[in-house]
């Protein structure tokens, strides 16, 4: 019994990507649901299940009511913020795979930008057992997903040697990607490792180019079998594995007390997962969505996959091999720097647009892209194959 | 006779909550970061320190020790570094400076400091004249 | 944004039109003197030599020195114009300069330079008088304590019409950065399992919970043991020496409470578990690295919070 092949991603639909989208969230999310389910060539009635985030302030019932979607046999929410994004499709696929529903969509709508800013800090703690984890950082001025990845990204740097214009490598490609991307906020902006060693500091050692923007917007994708998506009207981009982490000593942004903390455990045991139930390797992957809310992680991220050994992920991407023509070219819709900030959500869409080869970035010969979900807290990933 | 590079013995002493506040008020200073830790506290310091006064006294306290009771201050000239805080301990060090020979007797620079476990808290010369 | 940067003009106007106005102030002017409430008197001699343990005799015992008689000690030659009472009417030159620095927000001062030529030696019976002015008005300089104009306020000491001592003392009057200004520090959330921990804050101590089942250390602490499954859970007190595992420099958002730029600590402690703190406020964030050893201090944070925080070990 596996959950491979079983289930395809068959539309995705988003909003536009800004600053203040001028409506509701849940407006968002009922606008993108509906596009990703027209995409597919599918009806709102054909939507029996939804899946989303736990942070998704716009409830199942609100989304299947406003959009007009039919019963719903299935939902579900998935915890820890970004963490959680490739586990909406994991969800779906396991529900559809089992009969539980026949059509989930997975979305994630926000006013990231101009309502609620994740990074404006954490203000206040309750007595419970979440709460209380985080006052053992919040209490002493550790209080922004910035500052809780720079102490990991200070470590890493100590134990192998990277430097800061080793994190700038990823926003270089990003935002060079994003450049020839029109949906990218920072279409025809691209920056180079001088103006990203110039910007100013958030928290030390991360510069304001090494943080992920802020966006308004909703995106929202289709899953379903991988027999109906057959008979739809896209190219499936079949889920050869899917797969969530929370490994040993895991805390949700703040895994300090680990033995080692320059490493990503639960991303290790993502991509342990992820290679078993696909029988694919990093050698079979042609371009990858890694999650970059903040560049430090994407390099052991490469590591935990086995794109290059641990420690060695600034060689890696040194030549170029994570921009387009590279080895691997990594998040080419821009990414969370240079594209939208949708909590991942984004990238998974990025994937199904170059499974399809319809990117405008497009990588060639794409048969196999790997995507990953949040870092620093219990996460998630996806291995989607063409069906070919 | 005094000669230039001569050392002084070290002086110590302890900047105890009950002297920091007795030569405050000797010196008749009333701010209350000299005797109110909460006060001091609240002010951004980390409790009560010595007021200025007492710690140009104690420079020349610490040469007259040295020299007894003929010599006549003509002179001082101190930098203020770092706090005395309550609880820390001063040591004091000197060495000749200088050495004029005047109509009077003879004008003595002496180079003290007085440093504490934050660093040097004053240094600077005082300046006596010896029959 | 038009509005704040005109208030912001506006305030440097008005800044650079004070400084104007106390630079007319500077120098030397004619006046009374300001006589010092009690003459040199022994009383009070005595209350300094036995407050700074200054055992010169030529200040006590008349027979002590070639003088034949008793001299005041010359480091007393301000306190004798200490506590006089001033006329709030006629401020000295001295005082016009400082108001006007206060009003151009550098409210607060720090002395740096105390020099003073004694000119004459002091009796019993003499009553000093003071007149005081400030000599200079420097550009406006950083400073570690923030910006700030150094000025030199010179005091001209007097018996009768005789200068009998001359005292100059330099200080900075800068801008601080105040802590009312950035809010109150969130709290921590104070439950069941982590009580202990922030009792002994209050008290002055990091503890570290050890299992009572295997005697395993943990941070943080837990209601049972991972280990053994004990949920009897006591603690240990740290000794507060450990070295910096890792450490961030916060700059950007604003945090209540929280002064920036902000070094937050991971320090592994000697017993040989890890803590998340900070950096005492007055150590330099420049000397942190991977690997420093650092030293328990318990201080204040904005809005009054006893918290641990660690510096450079001594």
């Amino acid at each position: 019994m596996t959950l491979a092949r079983k289930a395809a991603i068959v539309g995705i639909g988003a909003t536009e990507f800004s600053k203040d989208s001028g409506r509701s969230e849940l407006q968002l999310a009922a606008e993108c649901v509906l596009a990703a389910v027209a995409d597919a060539g599918l009806q709102p009635s054909d939507v029996d299940g939804l899946t989303t985030f736990t942070m998704e302030t716009n409830s199942e019932i609100n989304v299947a009511r406003v959009a007009g979607l039919g019963d719903l046999t299935f939902f579900s929410k998935i915890g820890y913020g970004g963490g959680a994004a490739c586990a909406t499709v994991q969800q779906a696929a396991m529900a559809v795979a089992t009969g539980v529903a026949d059509v989930v969509v997975c979305y994630r709508a926000f006013n990231e930008r101009s309502g609620y800013r994740f990074g404006s800090g954490l203000s206040r703690s309750e007595p419970t057992s979440e709460g209380i984890a985080m006052s053992w950082v919040s209490t002493f001025g550790l209080m922004t997903p910035a500052a809780w990845v720079a102490m990991f990204a200070r470590r890493y740097m100590h134990e192998y040697g990277a430097t800061s214009e080793d994190f700038g490598r990823v926003s270089v490609a990003d935002r060079k990607h994003a450049a020839t991307n029109p949906k990218a906020w920072f279409y025809g902006k691209p920056i180079t490792l001088e103006e990203h060693q110039a910007s100013r500091w958030i928290v030390e050692p991360l510069h304001l180019l090494d943080c992920c923007q802020e966006t308004d917007g909703g995106q929202a994708i289709v899953v379903t079998t991988t027999e109906r998506a057959r008979d739809l009207s896209q190219a499936p981009a079949v889920v050869a594995g899917a797969a969530q982490g929370a490994a040993k000593g895991q805390e949700s942004m703040v895994s300090y007390y680990r033995d080692d903390i320059a490493g990503l455990p639960e991303m290790g045991l993502v991509a342990d997962q992820l290679w078993a139930q696909s029988g694919l390797g990093p050698e079979d992957i042609q371009t990858a969505v890694i999650y970059d809310h903040f560049t430090p992680f994407v390099l052991q991220q490469l590591e935990e996959f086995g794109f290059c050994k641990r420690g060695e992920a600034r060689d890696f991407i040194a030549g170029g091999a994570i921009e387009l023509g590279g080895r691997l070219p990594v998040n080419t819709h821009g990414g969370q720097l240079g594209e939208a900030y949708l909590h991942g959500m984004n990238g998974i869409a990025e994937a199904v647009r170059q499974i399809r080869r319809t990117a405008v970035n497009q990588v060639p010969e794409v048969d196999n892209v790997l995507v990953t979900a949040g870092t620093g807290v219990p996460t998630s990933g996806l291995v989607l194959s063409a069906d070919r | 006779m005094t000669r230039v590079g001569e050392v002084l013995p070290e002086l110590v002493i302890e900047a105890s909550v009950r002297n920091i506040v007795a030569t405050a008020i000797a010196s008749r200073d009333y701010q209350d970061v000299h005797h109110d830790i909460a006060s001091a506290q609240e002010r951004g310091s980390k409790t009560i320190f010595t007021n200025i006064l007492t710690s140009n006294g104690y420079c020349l306290r610490y040469v007259t020790d040295w020299t007894g009771p003929e010599a006549v201050v003509k002179r001082a000239s101190i930098r203020l570094g770092v706090p005395n805080y309550a609880g820390d301990t001063m040591t004091m060090t000197g060495t000749v400076d200088a050495v004029d020979p005047g109509p009077d007797g003879e004008l003595v620079t002496v180079a003290v400091r007085g440093r504490n476990s934050l660093g040097d808290h004053v240094t600077g010369t005082v300046t006596v004249l010896l029959r | 944004m038009t509005a704040v940067g005109d208030v912001a003009v506006d305030a440097a106007v008005t800044a650079a039109a004070l400084i104007e106005e106390a630079r007319s102030f500077l120098g030397p002017t004619p006046g009374p003197a300001r006589v010092g409430r009690d003459p040199v008197n022994l009383p009070m001699v005595h209350h300094w030599c036995q407050a700074l343990d200054d055992r010169n005799p030529a200040y006590v015992d008349p027979d002590a020195s070639t003088r034949g008689h008793l001299i005041a000690p010359p480091g007393m030659l301000q306190t004798w114009i200490m506590d006089a009472p001033r006329d709030p009417s006629a401020p000295s030159p001295n005082e016009e300069v400082m108001r006007r620095l206060d009003a151009a927000g550098y409210t607060s001062v720090v002395a740096v330079n105390y020099d003073h030529d004694y000119l004459r030696e002091l009796s019993l019976g003499e009553r000093v008088s003071v007149r005081t002015y400030a000599e200079d008005l420097s550009e406006e300089k950083q400073t570690a304590l923030g910006p700030g104009r150094f000025t030199t306020t010179v005091y001209e000491y007097l018996v009768g019409d005789e200068v009998v001592g001359i005292g100059r003392m330099r200080i900075l009057k800068f801008r601080p950065p105040r802590a009312s200004d950035v809010g109150e520090r969130v709290r921590p959330a104070v439950g069941r399992d982590n009580a202990f921990f922030w009792d002994g804050v209050k008290e002055g101590e990091l503890r570290i919970q050890q299992c009572g089942g295997c005697g395993m250390l943990r941070h943080p602490p837990a209601p049972l043991c991972a280990r053994c499954a004990s949920t009897d859970q006591g603690y240990v007190v740290a000794s507060g020496r450990g070295v910096v595992y890792s450490h961030v420099t916060h700059h950007y958002p604003p945090l209540a409470g929280v002064e920036m730029p902000h070094t937050a600590l991971l320090v592994e402690l000697e017993e040989g578990v890890r803590v998340i703190s900070e950096l005492a406020s007055g150590a330099d964030p420049a000397q942190v690295r991977i690997g420093l050893p650092v030293e328990l201090v318990f201080q204040k944070v904005p809005g009054g919070q006893l918290l641990p925080a660690f510096r450079p070990a001594s």
